[in-house]
């Protein structure tokens, strides 16, 4: 029997990418390498997993009946990209189990995978639940998520801790070298402080699916996952287990140097000596002094840099060597024109600060081991 | 400024060390590498004795077995080998400071500037062969010349227990008569095409000439000639990146499947990140060989991640990842997995200290005690979904 449906191809792409970012090409479940879709009543739903984070979209159509799918994601986002017209018709024969697709004159059929072996999709109904402005939580992702370890066998590294209370939230990233934590002032309206670490990967997804807008976001939280939900579009992720380190402990209390630079100045400048870093360190020498900043790298192979900017110290001289993304990484996300940044010591932690209204920001980098 | 790079080679090393050891192998054709009645295994290798029935190095043992079936074949014992390559370096260390060891049992040595020590070329050769003589009555092939490419074409020349000398007004005559699949990058197949545009020799090459050279074989003609004229700057010493630590396993069936190759990878892992750590170094690549039974073809896969490191977890992650990407996972007859890029790490941690990292020391403590991996993370003894 055939079942059918009629969508519009301005509708479907977006939905179709934004459940994309979940399928895992190279599953060893065929099935997830594909995308779910169902329809009735004039609705299809679109779902995508690779078992730790979960996007269900919806999209409105046209529909006679209903029915069930796993198309292979390689080719559905691609079909209705390339279709000629902007009404495409979808026609699931369940005896072949295959899926036709019509637009114009072009008419694409495709093997389809059993949706009975689709992971269900399941929506956290316990949990703690609250809601956030849509531009605050992204916010928060951008400025923290990438500090987090991309790979390592301490799980827990490669998440954001994030701590929801009623004086704010609180997300912070670390790979153990350098660390951002930011606190957004927000009243959330929670029973009791909920924290939980949350798969930098899956902020990252769901960072370039929020806006700017002052939209909310539903986020609801149990012991094992999160929950997103803007309009009708749901992300659902796996929490990380373990502990989250005590990064309060690691922040300095004191500190023996502290300048105020230009921000642009000092991220050029990096961004000079940058070129010459030796490719098995990237470190970037800096050495404060009085009234400026010498910034210095060196690669054997290669050649050397010395600049020169101004800044106004106060304490002792010092050298560091540092990893030179750890400071452009954030230099580029500060938005202050002058800024300061306060050194602990040589083998020290080095932080940088914003602070406004409605949030406060804080970043750690560790520097080099260097001999004297 | 002219250089004295010294390459030395030792003669049939593994097997050289068993007949040292056990005076009954003396005079007898001697194969390393595996038990003669073992399914798979290369021969490693061999005694000048075993090599005049044909037998060679990289030949798999059932065929060494058929070509002398009277040798005696003996399972690699890498510690002895290990501690007598040690002592070896060791004796290099007394002539200059700058060695590069190329494997086990080959180094090269920039004697630059030391000369004055020496009456000639020769007298340091001999000099070096007998002091290895002396410590370890094991014999050594000496080149010494003027580069790398040259010293080791030298030390090859004539083994074993060989000193030829090629000095910067020999070279014409030490290469002319040299096949050209004798250097450095000119592999049997590249030899075969070579010859069939009639370049067989390096005066082949040298009397067609640059220009033509050139013309005919682009960008590989010119690094050809080049070696034809006994040119290579390559410094001693200095490692190109390169350097990596690797293990693999060759089944005595073969094997199919993604999770049996996972679990062997799991086994090798141990192996590799126990080596890593004991460099005191940091990896940045890693990769996954796997060679199939049908006619030996292999494939590499290898991902460079974006932070270093030296644990077990992160290079089984990149592995596992690696083999998930293949397409074809089948009559695999060998696995492989290692590491590269490797650096020292300058970088400080904020959250942790050398303290943390005690649960692998200890793990590998037990290893390295018990020379093998008695303790397993569970991965490599179960099922892994």
């Amino acid at each position: 029997m055939d079942m059918h449906f009629n969508a519009s191809a301005n509708d479907l792409i977006p939905a179709l990418q934004l459940v994309s970012r979940a399928v895992s090409p190279k599953s060893t479940m065929q099935v997830l390498t594909g995308i779910f879709m169902s329809w009735e009543n004039n609705t299809l739903q679109l779902v995508a997993t690779d078992l730790e984070l979960g996007i269900e979209a919806f999209v409105d159509i046209q529909s006679d009946s209903s029915g069930k799918a796993v198309v292979p994601e390689k080719y559905i986002t691609e079909i209705v990209r390339r279709a000629p017209t902007e009404n495409v018709e979808f026609s699931f024969d369940s005896e072949s189990k295959s899926m036709n697709i019509v637009s114009g004159n072009a008419s694409f059929t495709i093997k389809t995978l059993d949706p009975s072996d689709f992971p269900l999709f399941h929506r956290l109904e316990k949990g703690e639940s609250f809601s956030i402005n849509e531009s605050v939580l992204k916010k928060l992702i951008r400025y923290t998520s990438f500090a987090a370890a991309t790979s390592d066998s301490r799980r827990f590294l490669t998440g954001c801790y994030a701590t929801f209370n009623n004086e704010g939230i609180t997300f912070v990233g670390t790979n153990a070298y350098r660390l951002a934590r930011m606190t957004a002032k927000t009243n959330i309206e929670v029973d009791h402080e909920v924290s939980a670490i949350i798969p930098a990967k899956t902020l990252n997804h769901l960072e370039r699916f929020l806006e700017d807008s002052e939209d909310t976001v539903v986020v609801t939280v149990d012991d094992r996952q999160v929950m997103f939900q803007k309009g009708n579009t749901t992300f659902v992720s796996r929490l990380i287990d373990g502990s989250y380190p005590d990064y309060k402990r690691i922040i300095p209390s004191s500190f023996e140097t502290e300048i105020v630079v230009e921000r642009d100045a000092l991220f050029h400048s990096i961004e000079r000596a940058a070129l010459f870093v030796g490719d098995d360190s990237s470190g970037v020498r800096m050495e404060i002094v009085d009234g400026s900043v010498e910034v210095s790298s060196r690669s054997t192979e290669v050649g050397s840099l010395s600049d020169r900017i101004p800044a106004e110290k106060s304490g002792e001289d010092l050298r560091v060597v540092l990893r030179w993304e750890y400071l452009t990484d954030v230099l580029r996300l500060l938005k202050d024109e002058s800024i300061g940044i306060k050194f602990a010591g040589k083998v020290k932690p080095i932080c940088l600060q914003e602070q406004a209204d409605e949030y406060d920001y804080l970043y750690l980098i560790m520097p080099f081991n260097t001999e004297s | 400024m002219e250089r004295t790079i010294v390459h030395v080679d030792m003669d049939a090393f593994y097997a050289a060390v068993e007949q040292r050891d056990n005076p009954e192998l003396r005079g007898k054709p001697v194969i390393v590498g595996a038990p003669k009645d073992a399914k798979r295994g290369v021969v490693a290798t061999c005694s000048y004795e075993a090599r005049k029935y044909g037998v060679r190095s990289a030949m798999p043992i059932s065929e060494a077995v058929r070509l002398c079936p009277d040798g005696v074949y003996l399972v690699p014992d890498m510690r002895r080998y290990v501690a007598v390559s040690r002592q070896i370096h060791k004796i290099f260390e007394e002539f200059t400071p700058v060695v590069e060891p190329v494997s086990i049992d080959e180094a090269f040595l920039d004697m630059t500037g030391c000369m004055h020590r020496y009456s000639d070329e020769t007298d340091l050769g001999m000099r070096i062969k007998k002091r290895i003589a002396e410590e370890t009555s094991l014999t050594a092939s000496v080149g010494v010349s003027v580069n790398k490419l040259l010293a080791k074409l030298a030390s090859d020349a004539k083994k074993p227990d060989g000193l030829v000398v090629v000095k910067s007004h020999q070279i014409d005559n030490f290469l002319f008569p040299m096949p050209l699949r004798r250097l450095y990058g000119v592999g049997k197949k590249t030899a075969d095409a070579l010859e069939r545009k009639g370049l067989r020799l390096v005066s082949d090459v040298r009397r067609r000439g640059l220009e033509a050279v050139e013309r005919d074989l682009g960008e590989f003609g010119r690094h050809l000639y080049r070696l034809c004229c006994g040119q290579d700057d390559r410094p001693v010493g200095v490692q190109s990146g390169a350097k990596s630590i690797s293990r693999e396993i060759t089944f005595q069936t073969d094997i199919s499947g993604l999770q049996t190759v996972l679990v062997n990878v799991a086994k090798l892992i141990p192996y590799v990140g126990q080596q890593l750590r004991r460099t005191g170094m940091r990896a940045r690549t890693v990769t996954v060989k796997i060679r199939y039974s049908k006619g030996f073809a292999t494939i590499t896969r290898s991902t460079t991640l974006p932070e270093s490191f030296d644990d077990d977890d992160t290079i089984y992650d990149a592995a596992r990842q690696l083999v998930q990407g293949v397409d074809r996972l089948n009559a695999i007859r060998l696995v492989g997995v290692g590491v590269s890029g490797l650096r020292e790490e300058k970088q400080a941690s904020l959250l942790y200290n050398k303290e943390d990292r005690e649960l692998t020391r200890v793990l590998d403590d037990i290893n390295l005690k018990y020379g093998k991996q008695v303790v397993f993370r569970g991965r490599s003894l179960e099922r892994l979904d």
